[in-house]
C-alpha cells in the first residue's frame, strides 16, 4: 500500500514544485541544470523507495507512477481547463515588431532572450523584423518573421 | 483602455491564448517563489527537526529529571535524548518511559545499559545505578516508526515527571 502512497505523494509533489519553478527550468537544459536534475532525483529515490529494496517494490513504485501519469495525460484530453493549468499555454510576447513588456515580465523573459532566438532560429537583427514571438508550452520562444 | 488592458487581452491569432489563466499561473509561480523560500528558512529554524523550534531542554517541577529531546521527527529518522536523573547517592533510580512514545518510537540505542527493564501495559521501566552524588545521565537514540502526533511522559519513579510531546513527519 505505502508503495503508492509514496509514489502518489512524489509524483504531485515534484508536479507543483517543476510548476512553481516554471517552463523555463526545462526549456533549455544546460549541463549544470541536466546535473541539478540528477541530484533531484537522487534525493527522490530514498523517499520513494523507503527501505524496502526489493525488485516488487521498485516495479510497484514505477507502475504506480506510469498509472498516473497516463491517467493524468487521459484527463487533460478530456478537459481542456485542466490541460492548460498544468501544461499552460502559449503567450505572445512580440507583437508586430514591438514588446509587450508587462506579458514579458510577468513571464519572467527579457527582451534579451527573444533577440537570441530570433538569431538562433531566423538570424533576425532588430525586433521590428519579427511579427509575432510565442513563448511556447515548453519554455522555447518560436519567432513568425514580419 | 489602459496599455497594460490592451496587452493582457487575449488574442485569437496566431495562437489562442488564455491570458488569464497565464496570469494565474504566473501569480502562482511567484507566490510559489515566496512559499518555498518560506520552507527552506522554517527548515533552518528546526520545523522539520533539529534546529530552534525543534530542540528542547525540559527540567521537571522538582528539578530532578532533565529531558533533552526533538519537538519534530521524521519518519524513519534517528534523533538523540539525554535524560539526566537525580536519585539517592548510591542507590538505583528507575525511569518510566510512557507507552505511546515506544508506540511512535523503537529503541535504537540505550547508554548505558539499565541493571533491569520492566514492561507493563503503561510503558517501560528502565532501572540505573548512579553515581555518588546520586546522578544519572542516559543517551537514547530514537528511531522514528510512527506517523503523528505523540503524547507521552518520561518520569522517575517516586520522582518528578516530564510531558514530552513529539510530532513525527512522515
Amino acid at each position: 500500500m505505502d508503495a503508492v502512497l509514496r509514489a502518489g505523494a512524489i509524483y504531485l509533489a515534484l508536479m507543483v514544485l517543476f510548476k512553481i519553478s516554471g517552463r523555463r527550468s526545462l526549456g533549455e537544459l544546460t549541463s549544470f541544470d541536466f546535473v541539478l536534475l540528477m541530484v533531484i532525483g537522487e534525493a527522490t529515490q530514498q523517499a520513494l523507495l523507503g527501505d524496502d529494496f526489493s525488485v516488487t517494490n521498485a516495479i510497484l513504485v514505477i507502475v504506480t507512477l506510469m498509472v498516473i501519469d497516463i491517467g493524468l495525460s487521459l484527463v487533460k484530453r478530456r478537459s481542456k481547463r485542466l490541460a492548460k493549468l498544468i501544461d499552460g499555454g502559449p503567450t505572445i510576447v512580440v507583437e508586430n515588431g514591438a514588446f509587450l513588456r508587462h506579458r514579458m515580465h510577468e513571464a519572467r523573459i527579457q527582451e534579451d532572450d527573444i533577440l537570441e532566438a530570433a538569431r538562433i532560429e531566423k538570424g533576425f537583427e532588430r525586433v521590428e523584423q519579427i511579427k509575432y514571438a510565442i513563448l511556447e508550452r515548453n519554455g522555447k520562444i518560436s519567432i513568425i518573421p514580419a | 483602455m489602459s496599455l497594460l488592458e490592451q496587452e493582457m487581452q487575449d488574442r485569437e491569432h496566431p495562437v489562442a491564448e488564455d491570458i488569464a489563466l497565464q496570469r494565474k499561473v504566473w501569480k502562482f509561480q511567484r507566490v510559489g517563489w515566496y512559499v518555498l523560500t518560506a520552507v527552506v528558512i522554517l527548515t533552518l529554524l528546526g520545523l522539520f527537526s533539529r534546529g530552534p523550534l525543534s530542540t528542547v531542554e525540559a527540567v521537571s517541577e522538582q528539578g530532578d529529571l532533565t529531558v533533552e529531546y526533538e519537538r519534530f521527527h521524521r519518519g524513519g529518522g534517528t534523533n538523540p535524548m539525554v535524560v539526566q536523573a537525580t536519585g539517592q547517592p548510591g542507590k538505583e533510580v528507575t525511569l518510566s518511559i510512557g507507552k505511546p512514545m515506544l508506540d511512535g518510537f523503537s529503541i535504537e540505542s540505550i547508554q548505558p545499559q539499565p541493571v533491569s527493564s520492566v514492561g507493563s501495559p503503561e510503558g517501560l521501566s528502565l532501572t540505573f545505578p548512579t553515581d555518588k552524588s546520586g546522578h544519572v545521565t542516559l543517551f537514547i537514540s530514537w528511531r522514528s516508526n510512527g506517523i503523528g502526533l505523540f503524547k507521552s511522559r518520561i518520569g522517575i519513579v517516586g520522582g518528578g515527571h516530564i510531558p514530552v510531546t513529539q510530532f513525527i513527519y512522515p
